[in-house]
């Protein structure tokens, strides 16, 4: 597209005290670009008038606004069809530099002429949209979440085919006798809600159930997926569009808690077997000798918030065990004993605890258990400690339930769930802290690192019935959300407006399989020589493979490694002057860039020879650019990227612990051309800094001025 | 290609609303996102940090705002009332209120109105810990990006400092509360919760006895945003505290209260926890319980908090608060385990509050029946109208999530026969 | 730590909840009550230990658990609990259930132990009376009490004309008689269920004990305590409770007086009922007869209003009976003084009636914890947590 450039300078919110605007001016034309205006307050409708009027007839299809953050005015600088590049001299230089001084003067020239260059290398993004792009839906599990994501799916008119890897539908609640209350006002137990979706499901035209069926494989990418499918031994190829991983838990093994008393006795079972024992016999008794199991003891966190066994909750248990009790009252008449650490029924659920206390029959005590034996007349003696009785209690029961949590089926050893035909591996890849397939935990919990692939229920936490079904609703939205995005060419979350993706060019790539590596979402799939294949549907858009390519080859429509090194080519060195150091600092724009804007707001004092470039991620930042730009006289070069580790807060998962991976090699780069590493560094800045940033900006620059200034510069 | 037709309202702004607005928004769909306060975020706003993560809301609350930016499908709008629902799924006429913000969008928050401005006024998001202008900003992240004036106290056009110094036109004092009606096809009701009247629990003597706050009060006062700049420093005479009690259950579990478990208090003084301890690695923190209810990986969190030794907890709730003369609190509860009552001396107690759904005060605009907690029961709703986050029940974020995403299903259900 | 085999008692469980403590499995074990109860000591208090004891049916120990006594239920613990668990009922109906426990004649205490069974409680008294007038030939009065007026005692011409009850219950062999034997019998039965409940008491004692000072001193302390109601005065929910308490008690007090007065008139100064309006036992008797009228109707209206205890027919048929001898007493004055003959007598009747089964039912109900609670009291003394917190220095 030819470029026609219009540039816009505002000189309010102090921008005009700070800056002399006409020197801004003759930089702006300097560049070559010969619609320069300024305004006293660029966003006024008036001026946006103005800007329109450019656009309509002088031509004008590449704006540059200098003015504010580009997190601010987005509504008003928005001019459909045009490339916008908003130059932030307000936050950047106004408020965080002395005003009408050398240093601010000279900080909005390098950002006006910074912006104009990113304008010039600016593409419209043109979509990638697949052909034959399925609207299916395949939903793995035919549980209580798999279900009702395939009829909540099924309502809103998509075609969903659940397979189920049992002969039956209905997962682990059709194995239930009776479930915890879904309702108001939360006190009776119910019919498993899964019976009457077993029904919904069997007479949905747009439902297709296919029992005795696995995954042998997945390949391509939503919309595209392709998915062999074992349907009882017979193999079979479907194409689908998106997936809700619904393929649930497996009870903890009972049998690792001998020290619980599992297999001193017969009578000592899982709260799993006692739950099928009632299911199927309507009775509860011995399995030693057939007896009715008048006395109950039920052993809650059996193996949950153990570290030896499970090194968390698993959250249903203590509900399930008072429905469980009150089994034994309804239909032994017996006494139910519930040996709790903690009673955890939050939220509504305590309704739940506080009517099934009324009943004398259920006796309830916070307590250790020290041993479960064998006692007298076949009997079983829990001895506990701790109790809220103040003594040790030895308890006889004719029956011991060990109520045992929850394992996600993506947890095992070999879960065989999806069987991803990725180059990084053939599951949804958990959490650091190892239960959940997850990533955004809190602020986006459907967001798995899977793109179209969407978990839901007990695979991704313990819950209860009520829990699983509201989960796997939102589930089937995001599925469905992300079928209208592949549609436009869009990608998903985090950027869903985002319609550029990465362009490779192939000719130079050197199979290094960095970018398939370090992909956080595995978007990447490569051959045996290490090709890189994108399947772009699979693409978040972080550009971390931008940031690890050696060749510089990857690059998106308004995004590229060549725009950022001519922005720098574009920031002034002083040569003579030792005291005006320039730093080049990298920020993530989800985090650091709002942290700094708000530090601006503040009034915070930058030091003035700083220069920020945003990127989409930490993940993005390319090596190359440090190395150009020290080499082009810059003193040194800085990284803002978000918290990485344990509890990350990067919207891409790996981005910034990428960033810093790479940041370990730079030492290499620097000795080879004799800079000290210390002029670089990475930090961690997550948005709730803009507190101190200032100061930690501040720190840096005096530690790269006790280095001294780049010797290289001027050549 | 699908499609998607239709409006959606989305009545309240919190974090459930702003993720059904925008989940809905990336699916087509125009919404309507109202909120009663003059900023988006509800609760999250308020808090310091997101357990068990420890990480800042303002951080995801800042990706929403981008994505809603992006879009361009959210229409927000701020310090605006529901007044009344009519007609029936797929056509819903609602009458909304929009109250004068005095302020339009071309503040800057330059902050020259601030300065001049008169009157202060208790500042209602830091719980009346310390005082704003007539004219302010809520925080310093509050979206949207503009002052507001408190007419409540505003001296208005006879005072007019403010005007007079507005380099940008942006207040108007003549601006008029608006009428406004729309027509929707399905309504997410996202209204949230506030915190329990923590006065009414007579026994713990908050109002009463100085230095006894409430956790949401612990949130500001953590806070960068809040009064004293994120420096926890007790009230009353502003000494920093070295010796805390947290007070769980206060109100909730509770039937002469909330009677059901409010379920982020325990994860929330644990955090609160971790603040302290942040602040000052000595200071020590005692954490009265009758459960602690750290569900599925919360519990790691509470391991991580007991790994501390200056935190102890007591099982045994506390039931009795008095003041001592040099400010200090004592705090008096069984110690269960032990055996015997305690009563201890602390700078400060943090009562864990729980949440009381907003709806309790609410007069619905549609026909639906309340919990006699004041929930709204969802199977009462009229067809079309969802109900997500903790307005269902107590909810923590992530589950406020779940129920939020689910409920924009349930709103495309509803408005669309989805188009090929 | 001891160990305590569990046998949980079913049956232990539902009397506790048919006798007025029907909210016991309620409680989730907080233990706010310990806390704001002003009674409770500060080592192993109470009520929460003898709530989550009641909900595992542990019915031996809380036989012998004299914490029970040391609950003067104010309704504190009630009134903040958070689960409705009515601790102070549940303690309520420990002691009842202690009571009928340790009362030798338990055909008597069940008479008294149901409300459904009450008519038949007050069939005894009634028969007794009954056979009183049959044994002095004065039954056939009872039809038409009037006859009486005119009738004068021992020949006395004197008594001519006027209307004196000992002209239906002659003093000696009418009232002394068979009052006297029946204080002789609940003397007898209090004797052998206090010193059970002793025994009990001292049976693997759960709490050191020493003996300290001498036994008349530790009970003048404990009746002492009483006499003031100084551990009623801490309670908060329920602080009229001093006062109505007081009140009845102090009535009780006065009326016994008025008893052994009248006593010394009949057998030492040989001065005959009735007296005048001005004489000093008169004096006494009506105040302490008002003040049993105002205390228990005021308890009866703070019950009924604040709802504590008011699932307790254990506490209801002592407010009946106080209530019924106030009234009845009071009435039989009246009439007499009105010169109402018929309804006089009648009324004075009921009044025995009511006197009787206070007399004969005394160790079965209620009124017995005057003796279970002081004897409970000086365990507690002597164990060291009898003094409340409040009271110390």
């Amino acid at each position: 597209m030819d470029k026609k450039i219009g540039v816009y300078i505002c000189s309010g919110c102090e921008i005009g005290d700070a800056v002399d605007l006409d020197k801004l001016v003759e930089i702006a034309k300097e560049k070559g670009v010969s619609l320069v205006k300024t305004g006293a307050s660029v966003c006024s409708p008036a001026f946006v008038e103005e800007i329109k009027s450019d656009i309509a007839n002088e031509g004008v299809n590449t704006v540059v606004i200098a003015a504010c953050s580009p997190r601010v005015r987005t509504d008003v600088f928005n001019f459909p069809g045009c490339i916008v590049e908003r130059v932030n001299i307000r936050e950047f230089v106004a408020w965080v530099m002395e005003p009408k001084s050398d240093d601010a003067q000279l900080a909005a020239q390098d950002y006006l002429r910074m912006g104009i260059v990113k304008a010039e290398k600016t593409n419209l993004p043109e979509p990638w949209i697949g052909e034959d792009l399925s609207e299916e839906i395949l939903v793995i599990g035919g549980g209580t979440s798999g279900l009702s994501s395939a009829i909540e799916s099924s309502k809103a008119g998509f075609k969903v085919t659940v397979i189920e890897k049992e002969d039956k539908l209905g997962g682990w609640a059709a194995k239930w006798y009776k479930t915890t209350p879904t309702k108001y006002p939360f006190t009776s137990i119910e019919e498993p809600a899964v019976f009457q979706m077993m029904k919904t499901v069997e007479s949905d035209p747009n439902i297709t159930v296919l029992l005795n069926t696995t995954i042998v494989k997945t390949e391509g990418m939503p919309g595209l997926f392709d998915i062999t499918l074992n349907v009882s031994g017979q193999e079979q190829v479907k194409r689908i569009g998106t997936i809700i991983a619904a393929a649930g838990f497996t009870p903890y093994d009972a049998s690792k808690l001998d020290k619980l008393g599992f297999g001193v006795s017969p009578d000592v079972i899982s709260n799993v077997d006692f739950e099928r024992m009632v299911r199927e016999t309507g009775k509860i008794t011995r399995p030693s000798d057939g007896k009715t199991a008048k006395r109950v003891a039920f052993v809650l966190c059996a193996g949950s918030r153990d570290p030896e066994h499970l090194p968390y909750c698993s959250g249903y248990c203590c509900a399930a065990s008072l429905k469980q009790a009150k089994y034994v009252r309804d239909i032994n008449d017996g006494v139910a004993y519930v040996l709790y650490k903690d009673m955890r029924t939050p939220s509504q659920f305590e309704l739940f605890y506080k009517e099934l206390q009324n009943d004398p029959g259920i006796l309830l005590t916070k307590c250790e258990i020290k041993e479960v034996s064998l006692g007298e007349d076949s009997s079983l003696n829990v001895d506990v400690t701790d109790t809220l009785l103040g003594d040790e209690l030895a308890i006889e029961a004719d029956l011991v339930v060990l109520v045992v949590g929850m394992v996600s089926n993506a947890n095992q050893e070999k879960p065989d769930i999806l069987n991803l035909q990725y180059r990084q591996g053939l599951e949804l890849p958990l959490l650091d802290t190892g239960y959940y397939p997850d990533s955004n935990y809190v602020c986006f919990p459907y967001e798995s690192r899977r793109t179209g692939i969407y978990p839901c229920g007990t695979i991704r936490a313990p819950m209860e019935t009520y829990g699983s079904i509201q989960d796997s609703i939102g589930a089937a939205l995001k599925a469905i959300q992300c079928i209208w995005h592949y549609e436009r060419g869009m990608a998903v979350h985090p950027r869903g407006w985002e319609k550029s993706y990465p362009q490779v060019f192939m000719q130079r790539c050197t199979s290094c399989k960095r970018c398939t590596e370090e992909c956080p979402f595995g978007a990447i799939d490569e051959d045996e020589k290490g090709t890189p294949f994108y399947k772009f549907n699979r693409c978040r858009r972080c550009g971390t493979c931008m940031g690890a390519c050696p060749e510089r080859i990857i690059s998106f429509h308004d995004f590229s490694i060549d725009m950022v090194n001519s922005m720098i080519k574009e920031i002034e060195v002083p040569e003579d002057d030792d005291e005006k150091l320039r730093y080049l600092a990298f920020i993530c724009e989800n985090d650091a860039y709002p942290a700094l804007d708000a530090a601006a707001f503040l009034k915070h004092r930058f030091p003035p020879g700083i220069r920020f470039i945003s990127l989409r991620c930490a993940g993005n930042m390319n090596l190359v650019w440090i190395a150009d730009g020290l080499g082009n006289g810059l003193d040194g070069a800085l990284v803002l990227g978000c918290k990485f580790g344990e509890n990350y807060q990067c919207h891409y998962i790996k981005g910034s612990e990428l960033c810093n991976y790479r940041f370990g090699k730079i030492g290499e780069t620097l000795d080879r051309l004799g800079l000290e590493s210390e002029r670089v560094e990475m930090m961690q800045v997550q948005i709730s800094d803009y507190v101190n940033i200032a100061d930690t900006l501040k720190d840096y620059a005096d530690r790269v001025k006790e280095i001294g200034p780049n010797p290289f510069k001027g050549f | 290609m699908i499609e998607f037709q239709g409006k959606v309202l989305v009545i309240g702004g919190g974090i459930s609303g702003i993720t059904a607005a925008i989940e809905a928004a990336e699916t087509g769909v125009e919404v309507y996102l109202v909120d009663k306060n003059p900023y988006l975020g509800g609760r999250v706003a308020q808090l310091t940090k997101y357990f068990p993560k420890l990480c800042p809301p303002t951080c995801g609350l800042e990706l929403n705002f981008r994505r809603m930016r992006e879009n361009k499908g959210v229409e927000v709008m701020t310090q605006t009332e529901v007044l009344k629902v009519e007609g029936s799924k797929g056509n819903f006429k609602v009458t909304l209120k929009k109250k004068p913000r005095f302020v339009n969008e071309n503040c800057t928050l330059c902050g020259e109105c601030f300065n001049v401005c008169p009157v202060e006024r208790d500042n209602d998001f830091n719980f009346n810990m310390n005082k704003s202008k007539a004219i302010y900003s809520v925080f310093e992240f509050a979206n949207p990006p503009y002052a507001v004036i408190d007419p409540s106290v505003c001296l208005g056009e006879k005072c007019s400092k403010c005007l007079d110094v507005c380099k940008y036109s942006a207040i108007d004092l003549n601006m008029k509360e608006e009428i406004i009606d729309i027509t929707v096809g399905s309504i997410i009701v996202t209204t949230g919760w506030q915190p329990y009247d923590a006065e009414k629990i007579d026994n713990l003597k908050f109002g009463i006895v100085p230095n006894v706050i409430t956790n949401m009060m612990m949130e500001r006062l953590a806070s960068s945003t809040g009064p004293t700049g994120g420096k926890i420093l007790r009230p009353s005479d502003g000494k920093p505290v070295k010796n805390v009690a947290f007070v769980q259950c206060a109100g909730s579990r509770d039937e002469n209260h909330l009677p059901y478990c409010s379920y982020i208090c325990c994860m929330a003084s644990l955090k609160q926890c971790t603040y302290l301890a942040d602040q000052d690695p000595e200071v020590k923190a005692t954490v009265f319980y009758i459960d602690i209810r750290t569900p599925g990986r919360y519990e790691q969190f509470y391991w991580n908090v007991k790994e501390n030794p200056n935190i102890s907890f007591v099982k045994g709730k506390v039931a009795n608060i008095e003041a001592d003369p040099s400010g200090d609190v004592w705090v008096e509860a069984e110690d269960i385990l032990a055996g015997s009552k305690s009563k201890e001396k602390f700078d400060m107690v943090v009562l864990a509050t729980g949440m009381q759904p907003t709806s309790a005060n609410w007069d619905l605009p549609f026909s639906a029946k309340k919990t006699p907690e004041g929930f709204i029961d969802p199977d009462s709703l009229p067809d079309g109208i969802y109900l997500a986050g903790s307005a269902v029940m107590p909810f923590d974020v992530i589950r406020s999530l779940h129920s939020a995403t689910g409920s924009v299903l349930k709103a495309l259900q509803s408005i669309s026969g989805r188009g090929n | 730590m001891a160990k305590r085999i569990v046998k949980a008692d079913l049956d232990f469980i539902k009397e506790i909840m048919a006798n007025g403590g029907d909210s016991v499995n309620k409680c989730y074990q907080c233990a706010t009550c310990s806390v704001v109860c002003n009674l409770s000591p500060d080592n192993s208090p109470f009520p929460r230990k003898e709530m989550v004891m009641a909900q595992w049916g542990m019915k031996d120990a809380l036989l012998k658990d004299a914490d029970i006594w040391l609950c003067h239920q104010c309704a504190d613990c009630t009134a903040y609990c958070p689960r409705g668990a009515k601790p102070g009922d549940v303690l309520g109906a420990l002691r009842k259930i202690t009571i009928e426990e340790y009362a030798p004649v338990k055909f008597l205490a069940k008479l008294v132990s149901k409300p459904a069974m009450w008519p038949f409680a007050f069939l005894l008294p009634v028969v007794i009376l009954l056979i009183d007038l049959m044994f002095n030939g004065k039954l056939q009065y009872l039809a038409d009490p009037q006859v009486l007026v005119n009738m004068s005692i021992n020949g006395e011409p004197e008594s001519a004309g006027k209307i004196v009850f000992a002209k239906l219950f002659p003093t000696v062999t009418g009232i002394d008689i068979f009052f006297m034997t029946a204080a002789i019998f609940a003397v007898v039965c209090f004797w052998i269920g206090l010193s059970n409940y002793w025994k009990a008491l001292n049976s693997e004692r759960s709490y050191p004990v020493t003996f300290k000072g001498s036994i008349i001193g530790l009970f003048a302390g404990v009746i002492w305590e009483a006499l003031t109601s100084v551990r009623f005065k801490l309670c908060n929910t329920m602080s009229v409770r001093s006062t109505t308490h007081l009140l009845v008690f102090w009535s009780f007090v006065g009326l016994a007086l008025t008893t052994a007065t009248a006593s010394v008139y009949e057998w030492v100064l040989r001065y005959p009922s009735p007296y005048p309006l001005y004489d000093p036992v008169k004096i006494l008797g009506n105040v302490s007869g008002i003040a049993l009228v105002i205390g228990s109707i005021w308890m009866i209206n703070t019950r009924s209003t604040l709802k504590v205890g008011a699932n307790s027919g254990f506490d209801w048929l002592l407010l009946i009976i106080v209530a019924g001898l106030g009234l009845t007493g009071m009435g039989s004055e009246i009439f007499r003084l009105m010169n109402l003959a018929s309804v006089a007598y009648w009324t004075y009747f009921i009044h025995l009636t009511f006197v009787m089964f206070l007399f004969i039912y005394a160790p079965f109900f209620k009124i017995a914890h005057l003796a279970y609670r002081t004897l409970a009291l000086a365990y507690t003394n002597l164990a060291n947590r009898g003094e409340p917190n409040a009271l110390k220095g």
